[in-house]
């Protein structure tokens, strides 16, 4: 029953943290022991703010849970003619709690890089969450290949290889193997790590 | 005939109006990332809107009821987050 909570919720997965004037994103990350629900909205072309709700669950069951306001910052883009690279700077401020305390200060501070063209991606983000009773950094990468270069309103689709580490949910680095389609305002990716991880997201612009 | 004559020249009046406009645009690689610049762009009611991903190209017709200045399309893709390289008009 999670499971079906967690797919259908406007959660949080891997894209811009900030998307062009007054664009809204919704989007989610979902894996067992990893939920990230947030929305976004980019009121420059640099500067977005929103909410986000991350959930990080250990091997034994312990979970750990943040509840955050969110200020995102396009640090420096670079418009090529045939690609587009990013640096981001993210931050955030709320509530965590876990299954022993409740009502703590939580934060979260992170950059982000990508540099993408029609055909090859390439991104890397480290992302430090904390409170007063724990602090963990988590390190994503990705690299993808589109294996066909899709007209503007057609279906976009990516082969994309993932590395996720973080100390809570894992001592090891999770290596997600994944599809990443596209479809005018509306992304969807979906893979299973190398130990059989189900791994789904979903994004919209709106 | 006074009515075909009067017909022509109304054509002749909004075509005199009608701009193709031609956008170059850098760093346009991702098509949902782009849907920023369609969405801006029917928000100023200009018609047969195109992106062309594999020349960087926006193409858009204006019409008498709604000119768009260079300005204002330079504003547009910047805030939609890219570069202009151009602005064509036939």
């Amino acid at each position: 029953m999670r499971w079906l909570v967690l797919l259908f919720l406007p959660l949080f997965a891997w894209a811009h943290p900030v998307i062009y004037k007054d664009g809204i994103m919704l989007s989610s990350m979902t894996m067992h022991d990893f939920t990230e629900l947030g929305a976004f909205y980019s009121y420059t072309p640099k500067w977005a703010v929103g909410a986000e709700y991350l959930r990080l669950e250990s091997p034994k069951g312990e979970e750990k849970q943040l509840e955050l306001a969110r200020l995102n910052h396009l640090a420096y883009r670079y418009n090529g003619p045939g690609s587009q690279g990013n640096i981001y700077l993210v931050s955030g401020l709320g509530r965590a709690h876990d299954d022993v305390n409740d009502n703590r200060l939580g934060w979260l501070g992170g950059v982000e890089a990508d540099w993408e063209s029609r055909e090859y991606f390439i991104s890397s983000k480290y992302t430090q969450i904390g409170s007063p009773d724990f602090d963990a950094g988590i390190w994503v990468s990705r690299i993808g290949y589109s294996p066909i270069i899709a007209d503007f309103d057609s279906l976009q689709s990516w082969v994309m290889l993932q590395t996720w580490y973080d100390p809570i949910t894992s001592k090891e680095t999770k290596i997600t193997p994944m599809l990443r389609f596209f479809y005018k305002n509306v992304l969807w990716e979906m893979g299973a790590s190398l130990k059989g991880d189900a791994f789904f997201n979903w994004m919209i612009h709106i | 005939m006074k009515k075909m004559m009067l017909m022509g020249l109304m054509i002749m009046s909004f075509s005199a109006f009608a701009d193709k406009v031609t956008v170059g645009v850098n760093g346009m690689v991702c098509s949902m990332c782009a849907q920023g610049i369609t969405k801006k762009l029917n928000a100023l009611k200009v018609d047969e809107i195109k992106v062309d991903l594999d020349h960087k190209l926006v193409t858009f017709t204006t019409n008498e009821k709604n000119p768009v200045s260079d300005e204002a399309i330079k504003k547009l893709i910047e805030e939609s987050g890219y570069a202009i390289t151009k602005v064509e008009r036939k």
